[in-house]
């Protein structure tokens, strides 16, 4: 799964920390995510949409299949 | 949070309860256990109830730690590790007993070994069962 939480966050201007704290997960979590590391849950995948004032879509893209 | 206090000083009681009465019958031999597990129950309870104090004041504290307790990644990995944990158990514990058996000892000991073995799996398989109804 690729994302865009890292690129959208910068053009906010907003620091890992920021964006942890208002989505109430650790900053580790969001460095994670940005990394690609880790999947958030739907409902996380939600809150940061709803955050961005996105839809998931916009934000999370399936990698191509092989 | 209070409850959980509640519990804790509770807890801190019977370890003191037990670490007085473990000094009583310190010249028998049922003495020292007592007065190992009083003395590990207070210092677990106090250790906890201290932690609560400090993050109880610290608001910024609180909601790090709250943060950290409900984290999905943070939860996941606990649940991984706990699992590879499971596993690994599961591995050891059979050439565990089989040695136990050839090296004779005695039988009930063995068998208490066998006995938390399966009641392991039981507790596995009532969650898997659990689980598998609600999700």
């Amino acid at each position: 799964m690729k994302n865009k939480v890292a690129a959208l966050r910068r053009e906010r201007g907003i620091t890992q920390e920021e964006l942890a704290d208002a989505l109430e997960v650790s900053r580790q979590t969001i460095s994670s995510i940005e990394n690609g590391r880790y999947n958030p849950s739907l409902e996380l995948a939600f809150r940061i949409a709803r955050f961005f004032g996105l839809t998931i879509e916009e934000i999370f893209q399936e990698d191509e299949y092989r | 949070m209070k409850k959980q206090r509640v519990r804790e000083v509770a807890v801190f009681t019977l370890g003191l309860v037990l670490l007085i009465v473990g000094i009583a019958l310190w010249e028998n031999k049922v003495g020292g256990v007592l007065l190992g597990v009083g003395a590990g129950l207070m210092g677990m309870s106090a250790a906890r109830l201290y932690t609560g104090w400090v993050v109880a004041k610290d608001p910024k504290l609180a909601r790090q730690v709250q943060i950290e307790e409900q984290d999905e990644r943070l939860v996941h990995i606990n649940s991984f590790a706990k699992a590879k944990a499971f596993d690994f158990l599961h591995v050891l514990v059979p050439p565990f007993l089989l040695i136990l058996s050839l090296a004779r000892v005695q039988l009930w000991i063995v068998l208490l070994g066998v006995a938390i073995y399966v009641v392991d799996w039981v507790v596995y398989f009532f969650f898997y069962v659990k689980r598998t109804r609600e999700i």
